[in-house]
């Protein structure tokens, strides 16, 4: 016990002497983590007692475990009675500390206390993959089924308002024609919330990015650029020479390939997008696109969760967990 | 006159709303006691949005036809946890799974019941050994007392327990490894999370222990002792019907003559094509085949807890001093080694 206070106080003190400027290092370099018995892990959340919450899709339920991936409690199970889950693909902890999750394919957001009973649920009536709590409370969903690309719950369940306009893949890939039967698709989106109550908008299919304020008016819009942007649209268009998708999605029968697999707000307000090549853009909270972290070697597949705990960076790959080797000060 | 009239508007006031109580509190009998279909009528807050009828209400008694017998369903559910799936038609892979659940949970009193329109499916795809029963409903009984739609293809899945209670239902086919969750979690009580996924490969070194029982002299033997006697050992998955054994068995024959008649075994799944076979006993090829009937699930191989849509396949395991060499593919296996003839 002592020793592992000892461990953190010193990762502590390594990150606070980390040099300002420096925070993300050019090329990722990881260790594995977080070990366990996991199947498709599509949450990954740090706890304020340094232990994480996960989400498996795949076993159809959350486990809260400890940095040596010890299980300390589960939460859920498949099935649909109120408590039960069925592949559930987010996860957030919200103000009150209470654990809600996006029951996906039980069509409802359900909510439960950190010792794993079932408090609440309310019904979406569609199906979705993505959400965020939001600092105050409410709860943004992505909605394409619903003909927008959000909408805002309060925090028991009471439709806000739904917003965001659907996009083709013209706004995410200048030069091609926006097809009216894609936008369901194209508007899949990664939520996550921001600092001051509004929240992001990763899209999973374009390399685009929005922010939204609280009441979900548009912020901003940004494209990212780069050469792994650049190769992941040749992917995406199967262009001559394009590298074989990493990370394929089914939507509506049709299998693409994802551009943006994983999204996370850092504790400094700054957004982190990870390209399925395991490459990671930087966005401030402004829009402007700022490092690009170089994908990891040892990373094999797609970076499907990211959270930062403790001045490490982890990052969840379908059934295993990696964090970053050395410390990162955000 | 006027306070008359005053007095009939309170009355009928009074019975007005009394009606209004009355017919509400039927409604809210019929609502909690009877089944109620997941439409916009009838939906709350803690039904399964995806799902087709609330947990705990039960499904209308219908009448199917079972072998030429009509049945109700409220019978058949009673005693049994049933998977109960109505649907416009059977194909091959979708007759696998259901037969491996119900072999694997038959002793706890499970069922798998497919209910398909008159005419189908094809006979083939109902073997005399099948675990799972099919039945069969005039086209759109059963759509109309729940409100989906019967046109085109459909699969609706019910999981139905002993009481004819719903612990889960979907308008669409459960996938596998749900399935598997489902079973476990309501009928043994724990769901088992560490499922492998690595056959064959999981097999090289040593098997995992299990008996079989010799086809010929009907004595049983262990796992150990199967490799001590065995140069080859080849297992043959549930599903495998007669008919792809009788296409795979000759190439085999042809391949182990070559070898110099290697010591052959070949394993056979304990349940489906198994009981078939050693019942009328039509196993071919028996001069150069020892076979063995598994005595129940075989770990590692065929065991429920593989992942998701692997199938178990049929597998060759090389063997030398009594330990696996080598696991393939039976098809890989046979492929190489004709190629190598």
């Amino acid at each position: 016990m002592a020793k592992t206070k000892r461990r953190r106080a010193l990762a502590a003190l390594m990150a606070a002497c980390l040099p300002i400027g420096m925070e993300l290092p050019s090329r990722l370099q990881v260790v594995t983590s977080l070990p366990g018995q996991y199947r498709w892990i599509q949450g990954l959340v740090p706890l304020p007692d340094h232990t994480f919450l996960i989400l498996d899709t795949g076993t159809h339920r959350s486990l809260i475990v400890s940095t040596k991936g010890e299980v300390i409690r589960q939460i859920g199970s498949i099935g649909q009675e109120p408590g039960a889950l069925q592949s559930p693909s987010a996860i957030s902890l919200d103000a009150r500390d209470e654990i809600v999750v996006l029951d996906s394919d039980n069509y409802r957001v359900q909510r439960f206390g950190r010792d794993g009973t079932f408090i609440s649920l309310f019904p979406l009536n569609y199906y979705s993959e993505s959400f965020a709590v939001t600092s105050n409370g409410n709860i943004v969903v992505n909605s394409p089924p619903k003909g927008a690309v959000f909408s805002i719950y309060s925090s028991s369940g009471q439709l806000l308002r739904s917003g965001g306009a659907m996009l083709g893949e013209s706004a995410g890939y200048p030069g091609h024609q926006s097809r009216q039967s894609s936008l369901a698709t194209m508007s899949r989106a990664i939520i996550c919330a921001d600092r001051a109550g509004g929240f992001y908008v990763v899209y999973t299919f374009m390399p685009l990015v929005q922010r939204y304020s609280a009441q979900g008016e548009l912020l901003w819009q940004k494209r990212l650029s780069g050469p792994v942007i650049d190769a992941a649209a040749k992917t995406f268009w199967h262009e001559p020479g394009a590298e074989p998708a990493r990370f394929l999605k089914k939507v509506y029968g049709v299998q693409l390939p994802v551009v943006i697999s994983a999204a996370a707000t850092l504790p400094n307000g700054r957004l982190l997008t990870a390209v399925t090549d395991g490459t990671l853009i930087e966005l401030a909270e402004t829009g402007e696109q700022l490092s690009t972290v170089a994908a990891a070697e040892n990373l094999p597949r797609a970076v499907l969760a990211l959270a930062y705990q403790d001045s490490y960076l982890y990052l969840a790959l379908s059934d295993e967990c990696f964090r970053t080797r050395d410390p990162i000060r955000f | 006159m006027l306070k008359g009239f005053n007095v009939r508007l309170s009355l009928s006031r009074v019975l007005l709303l009394s009606s209004i109580a009355l017919l509400g509190g039927i409604l809210l009998l019929a609502r909690s006691t009877l089944f109620h279909v997941n439409d916009p009528v009838f939906s709350d807050d803690q039904l399964a949005a995806n799902s087709i009828i609330s947990i705990d209400s039960r499904l209308p008694n219908t009448n199917v036809v079972i072998d030429g017998k009509n049945k109700q369903t409220d019978d058949l559910f009673r005693g049994k946890w049933t998977m109960f799936v109505v649907c416009s038609r059977l194909i091959p892979t979708a007759v696998y799974h259901p037969q491996f659940l119900a072999a694997t949970w038959l002793h706890r009193g499970f069922q798998y019941i497919f209910v398909l329109p008159p005419n189908q499916p094809s006979p083939d795809l109902i073997p005399s050994n099948a675990v799972y029963t099919v039945a069969h409903t005039s086209d759109g009984v059963l759509a109309k007392r729940l409100h989906l739609p019967s046109a085109g293809d459909y699969a609706w899945s019910f999981l139905v327990d002993p009481n004819g209670h719903i612990r889960f239902s979907q308008p669409s086919p459960i996938r596998d490894d749900v399935q598997r969750q489902l079973i476990e979690k309501y009928i043994r009580g724990t769901i088992e999370y560490n499922v492998s996924r690595k056959q064959p490969a999981n097999f090289v070194g040593n098997l995992p222990s299990f008996a079989a029982v010799d086809y010929r002299t009907g004595r049983q033997i262990d796992s150990q002792e199967l490799l001590r006697s065995a140069e080859l050992v080849m297992f043959f998955p549930a599903y495998a019907n007669q008919e792809n054994l009788n296409a795979i068995l000759p190439r085999i024959s042809s391949v182990i003559a070559a070898h110099g008649g290697h010591r052959a075994i070949v394993v056979l799944s304990a349940f489906y094509v198994a009981r078939g076979l050693v019942q009328n006993g039509s196993l071919p090829h028996q001069d150069q085949l020892n076979y063995m009937v598994a005595k129940a699930v075989v770990p590692g191989w065929e065991d429920p807890y593989y992942a998701g849509a692997d199938y178990p396949t049929a597998v060759a395991l090389s063997v030398s001093g009594g330990r696996v060499t080598k696991a393939e593919e039976l098809l890989t296996w046979l492929r190489q080694s004709e190629d190598a003839r």
